[in-house]
């Protein structure tokens, strides 16, 4: 994954625990830069490693770790001045789920090495949507549930309701997860 | 509306045209032969305030070239120009229409998404396909990059002001080690020295020890020796007195066998013998017998064997012919008179030899038993030194005249105090250890000097064999000999040292192939011990 994810693992943890955990959470991960940069893709087993290392020093399982992951990321990347690439994909929460490929393929074309996941929606009415997710990682839809949380909050919806109503198999090579509002 | 660009080359509607445009390039301008604006792309209508059909291009953008419209469209090449509030700034080509028109086709040159804000934009106004949201990401990508390259160098200059520090500390460090090392080590050697020191101390208390058990040891020796050697030298003495008796008695007897006058005569003979005859070197003893002998010739000329009453004048303590002499010479009976003179003065000298010996023999044991307590007993007094060497020249006499000679250049008023006994004593042993060492055969020669009017100064220097070097400090040491088991007791010197020490004296010694010298320093004021 690019270094632009592992920073935002970064400023999560030391925004929400302090950087004497993160410190922590680095070193078992034998990782001794200061500092990622964020067009340098870096291993997978990194950032697999720093998660799994972060719910060891935060007490937390990995699953709460990478939905809290999720839904910083969107507030991350805003910050971070890729809001107008945010904005690019839609105005709406069903609008910028469905442009959700669009966004990465555009991130794709200056981040070439950039394995995104794949996105599509169905059923969509006025209050919920399904989402269709796909993904050569394993483990990452508790990532996929902050993620949602997280445009849920930019599109300022008050409640949302993330339901997981199918567990990717070989036969169906998806998850898909239902969104109300 | 026709195009007319031999590049293009195709013409196509213009009513058409405009949607297409505001779809492919919504930054676009035609204006007409009189820079009049006759269409206007979405995005200028959306980004510059006022701007509509029939403005001119000059009342709201500025050619960068500083040229007017017609002669900037001359150029035919990518142009820029900025809108009049300097805000925003856009590049294009100009493409020549129909009617001496022209289409100005634009894009709004944008270096971040902040940009954007400028122009009253957002990326949802660009053509899907335009290339302008990725390039706007590239440069936030780029310019975090490089903020992220500036902390990155932050960093690395605070990691590099730290290794300085750290080295700079570790110099330090490594100064105040080296301190502490140079410390510790100077203690461990102040340590070692004292360690050696009490080594050192240590020894000698063990030496000390070692040898008060040798002096007490010797201490019970000497008095168990003492008792056993003075109840035979009390007999010796007594006996020797009764010798003296007898002998006086068989001498009577013999000159009662006399008739009167030789009795007489020799009762006279007797009362001049000289019986304190002084010890003479075997060449002297020769020169003194051919010296009587001549005299006899000439002044009694009657007399025959000049050799057999030469012998017997030198025997009686004579070194000459007296003219005493002369009348007992010329009596009949003269050849048994004088052997009965003589006879009685070498008896009465070796009687008087066994007493000194055996009274000199009873002050050996008494100072052995002072030099066991170790303090400077006895009476001190103040004798002549040159008579003190030749006493004791005399006690060895039977040693020396087997091929040695003894020189005493001694001043005969020099006078020492001291024990007298103890001193001798110390003579004896030098004397007779280079007589023993020599094997009875060498010079010995005893040299005296007075030391800046504070010591005395005996040298008993010989000709002997030297002392090998090694051996030379041990010496003075207590059981040291290089005598055979039974020869020597290795006390001599030691004893010899003690003395001279008791006198507040020192003692030194010097050897060589062609001599040893032992030098005795004796303050001319010695102080008694309590």
């Amino acid at each position: 994954m690019y270094g632009l994810v592992n920073k935002a693992i970064q400023d999560l943890v030391c925004e929400k625990f302090g950087k004497d955990k993160w410190a922590e959470i680095k070193k078992l991960s034998n990782f001794e830069d200061d500092f990622f940069i964020g067009l340098q893709p870096y291993p997978d087993s990194l950032t697999y490693s720093l998660v799994h290392n972060a719910s060891k020093v935060l007490g937390a399982e990995s699953n709460i770790i990478m939905e809290a992951f999720g839904e910083y990321w969107i507030l991350y990347t805003a910050n971070e001045g890729y809001g107008e690439m945010l904005n690019l994909a839609g105005n709406s929460l069903p609008e910028f789920l469905n442009n959700l490929d669009m966004l990465h393929n555009r991130v794709n074309n200056i981040m070439p090495e950039l394995v995104a996941p794949q996105f599509s929606t169905r059923n969509e009415t006025p209050n919920s949507i399904e989402l269709e997710y796909r993904s050569k990682r394993e483990g990452m839809t508790p990532m996929v549930i902050g993620l949602i949380r997280g445009l849920g909050k930019r599109f300022n919806i008050e409640k949302i309701q993330i339901t997981h109503i199918q567990e990717k198999n070989e036969t169906n090579g998806c998850h898909i997860f239902k969104i109300e509002w | 509306m026709n195009i007319i660009n031999n590049d293009i080359g195709d013409v196509f509607s213009f009513n058409k045209t405009i949607p297409i445009l505001n779809y492919t390039t919504p930054y676009f301008l035609i204006i007409d032969s009189s820079n009049s604006i006759i269409e206007i792309g979405k995005n200028f209508i959306n980004s510059i305030d006022g701007i509509k059909i029939g403005s001119s291009f000059e009342d709201f953008f500025i050619w960068e070239s500083q040229l007017n419209t017609k002669e900037t469209f001359k150029a035919e090449r990518l142009l820029f120009f900025t809108s009049k509030n300097k805000k925003q700034r856009y590049k294009c080509t100009v493409l020549k229409i129909e009617n001496e028109s022209f289409i100005i086709l634009a894009n709004a040159v944008i270096n971040s998404q902040y940009n954007l804000l400028d122009y009253k934009l957002s990326l949802n106004d660009f053509p899907k396909h335009d290339y302008i949201a990725e390039y706007v990401f590239l440069q936030q990508a780029s310019t975090k990059g490089l903020e992220e390259l500036k902390l990155f160098n932050q960093s690395l200059n605070n990691t590099n002001k730290e290794l300085v520090l750290s080295k700079q500390m570790l110099v330090n460090a490594n100064a105040i080690l080296e301190k502490r090392v140079n410390e510790r080590t100077n203690e461990l050697v102040q340590k070692q020295i004292a360690l050696e020191e009490s080594l050192e101390k240590l020894f000698n208390i063990q030496k000390e020890m070692i040898q008060q058990e040798k002096m007490a040891t010797l201490g019970l020796l000497i008095a168990g020796i003492s008792h056993e050697i003075n109840t035979p030298l009390g007999a010796i003495n007594a006996s020797c007195q009764t010798l003296i008796d007898t002998v006086k008695k068989d001498i009577i007897s013999e000159l009662n066998d006399l008739n009167f006058n030789d009795y007489k005569s020799a009762i006279s003979l007797l009362s001049i013998v000289n019986y304190e005859k002084k010890y003479l070197t075997t060449r002297e003893e020769r020169e003194l017998l051919s010296t009587i002998s001549q005299q006899l010739n000439i002044k009694t000329p009657y007399v025959n064997e000049t050799n057999f009453y030469s012998r017997k004048i030198l025997e009686m303590g004579f070194s000459e012919i007296d003219p005493t002499l002369i009348s007992f010479l010329e009596l009949p009976n003269r050849r048994k008179i004088f052997s009965i003179a003589s006879g009685f003065a070498r008896l009465n000298r070796v009687l008087n030899t066994i007493s000194i010996a055996t009274s000199r023999a009873t002050k050996v044991v008494k100072t052995l038993n002072n030099y066991s307590h170790g303090n400077l007993n006895g009476v001190l007094t103040t004798f002549n030194l040159k008579e003190s060497f030749e006493n004791t020249i005399s006690l060895l006499s039977n040693k020396i005249k087997n091929g040695s000679n003894v020189n005493i250049n001694i001043h005969d008023t020099i006078l020492i105090t001291g024990n007298q006994d103890e001193l001798s004593q110390v003579w004896t042993n030098i004397i007779n250890n280079a007589l023993q060492a020599s094997n009875n055969k060498c010079t010995i020669k005893i040299d005296y000097f007075l030391i800046n009017n504070l010591y005395h100064s005996i040298i008993i220097s010989n000709n002997g064999p030297a002392i090998p070097k090694d051996l030379l400090s041990k010496i003075f040491e207590p059981f040291f000999t290089t005598k055979q088991l039974g020869h020597g007791s290795g006390m001599g010197l030691d004893i010899v040292k003690k003395i001279i020490e008791k006198h507040s004296g020192k003692i030194h010694v010097e050897s060589n192939e062609k001599a040893t010298a032992f030098e005795i320093q004796i303050p001319l004021k010695v102080i008694k011990d309590e």
